[in-house]
């Protein structure tokens, strides 16, 4: 168990003893290139390629890691194929909700304008409209550069301004545990583990394949992936998969509830406020876990019936729940063989049963 | 006896009801190797444990019920036990600045109830851990929980 992205990752490898001198060495080339991503692009490194991009100016060209350049191609990648609904350029929007990790800094005190005092959670217009504004919220604008095996970015020239003047700020943490977890599969596959899973987080997955067979699995060496209930303490729905990645978002993460309604991280960079379309959690399962995390986040934000649409044409198996008249629906694309839904108060909706 | 055992012997080795019998057993021998063979089902969670920046601070055994401290944090761990729950307050600093309270129910659920860790106590919102498995981190405090011998994957 290593401990990374502020939160924790597992890599279990299922016939230890028969693997144990690949499976150490796996377990610290992994452990390196955790260390190597969070110092790139993590959100609470002082110094990470994200955090001097948002300190830039606009305009600034920098130099950056590999993994940085990797990631923010991804991520552009993503913004394009997804309309612009996964959005890694939403970081002043995150701020302004009071969703970043300076939040949770037991010694916060107010440093922005926008800060409010505790009860009074909800930002002002003004903000909202500012931070979701098209030039600093367009990440294709993002110059991304590879010259003679050295790597830059430059930040686009938008700014607005309100009290302060602000320029985009990006937040890569959500597809950069899913490109962990690729790279970690890259990792497993080089020393031989086939019977293997890495977890960055419980948000990202590589499933390689299970030393036992799950029970109720179609086929054999499949893993059991638990799914939390978004509301209760305990698994809502099983999985069976094996040699996939797999990635998950929900509205459970970081959230405050305030006059009754529910406030989530996941914000819809169009409107620049938390999604209110009645996503729950959704989970994917394919080819790229940084694909994936991107995917989920985009279908948390988007309207129900678009969500479900795209899903369906992205080539992922899915898993999407949604509050519907008081209750919670799933809506899913896999064989009835391949999962199992352990909450009979939610409503299975497959596929073939969407108008 | 004799005449048992003359019987025995002069008979045919395998007779044609014998032949169906040993077919069944074989048929059913296969099918119990087949069933541990290809679905052996996964194994639940045995321990519950806590560690307090990389050192191990309790085991709770889900067999027994049992807790067992390490004494290396006798100063800085209170256990409280009260119907069977126990109730584990964690100092993870030596100057008792930072704790995290851990409730492990009588049937081994366990969760962190309190801590000061930062305004929002994202550990006290974590999933609890029970058989199936789980963990619990409080990353300011450096604290982890979680159970061993799960070979699920969560998500979520």
């Amino acid at each position: 168990m290593m401990g990374y992205f502020g939160t924790y990752s597992s890599f279990v490898v299922g016939n230890y003893n028969e693997v144990s001198e690949n499976a150490d060495s796996a377990a610290k080339e992994i452990e390196a290139l955790l260390s190597a991503v969070e110092s790139a692009i993590g959100a609470t490194v002082d110094d990470s390629d994200v955090a001097r991009f948002n300190a830039a100016g606009a305009g600034e060209k920098l130099e950056i890691t590999r993994i940085t350049y990797e990631v923010m191609s991804l991520a552009a990648e993503m913004y394009e194929k997804t309309d612009g609904y996964y959005n890694p350029a939403v970081g002043n929007l995150v701020d302004l909700w009071g969703f970043t990790p300076r939040f949770d800094d037991p010694d916060y005190a107010p440093s922005e304008p926008y800060d409010r005092p505790a009860g009074e959670p909800l930002p002002d217009e003004k903000y909202i409209e500012a931070f979701s504004s098209d030039g600093i919220t367009d990440f294709g604008a993002v110059e991304l550069i590879k010259d003679n095996g050295r790597y830059y970015a430059v930040k686009p020239n938008a700014t607005v301004t309100v009290e302060k003047t602000y320029s985009m700020n990006i937040d890569l943490g959500g597809i950069g545990k899913g490109y962990a977890a690729d790279e970690c599969a890259k990792i497993l596959s080089k020393y031989g583990l086939k019977k293997s899973y890495v977890s960055i987080g419980t948000s990202s997955l590589y499933l390689a394949e299970s030393e036992k067979t799950a029970k109720g699995a179609p086929n054999k060496n499949m893993y059991e992936v638990k799914l939390t209930h978004p509301r209760e303490s305990k698994e809502y729905l099983s999985v069976y998969a094996c040699n996939v990645a797999a990635s998950t978002s929900g509205d459970y993460e970081k959230f405050f509830i305030y006059d009754g309604v529910r406030y989530s991280h996941l914000i819809n960079p169009f409107d620049g406020r938390p999604t209110d379309s009645g996503f729950v959690t959704g989970s994917v399962f394919g080819e790229s876990a940084a694909e994936g995390d991107a995917l989920t986040t985009a279908l948390a934000v988007m309207e129900k019936q678009a969500a479900i649409s795209y899903a369906s044409e992205s080539g992922y198996k899915y898993a999407l729940l949604y509050e519907e008249n008081g209750g919670y629906a799933l809506y899913t694309n896999m064989d009835e063989s391949e999962y199992a839904l352990h909450d009979g108060r939610i409503e299975e909706i497959r596929e073939y049963s969407i108008d | 006896m004799i005449k048992e055992t003359e019987y025995v012997r002069n008979g045919k080795p395998f007779r044609p009801a014998d032949l169906a019998v040993y077919g069944v057993i074989a048929v059913v021998i296969a099918a119990l190797f087949l069933a541990f063979a290809v679905f052996k089902s996964e194994g639940d969670a045995t321990e519950i444990i806590a560690e307090s920046n990389g050192e191990r601070v309790f085991v709770y055994s889900f067999a027994d019920g049992s807790l067992i401290l390490n004494e290396n944090f006798s100063g800085l761990v209170a256990k409280d036990v009260k119907d069977g729950v126990y109730t584990v307050v964690i100092y993870t600093d030596k100057e008792k600045t930072a704790f995290n309270t851990v409730i492990i129910e009588r049937d081994g659920t366990t969760y962190v109830s309190d801590a000061d860790c930062s305004r929002r106590k994202d550990c006290t919102h974590m999933k609890a851990i029970d058989e199936s498995g789980g963990t619990i981190v409080c990353v300011p405090h450096g604290l982890k929980i979680y159970a061993t011998g799960d070979y699920s994957p969560t998500l979520g």
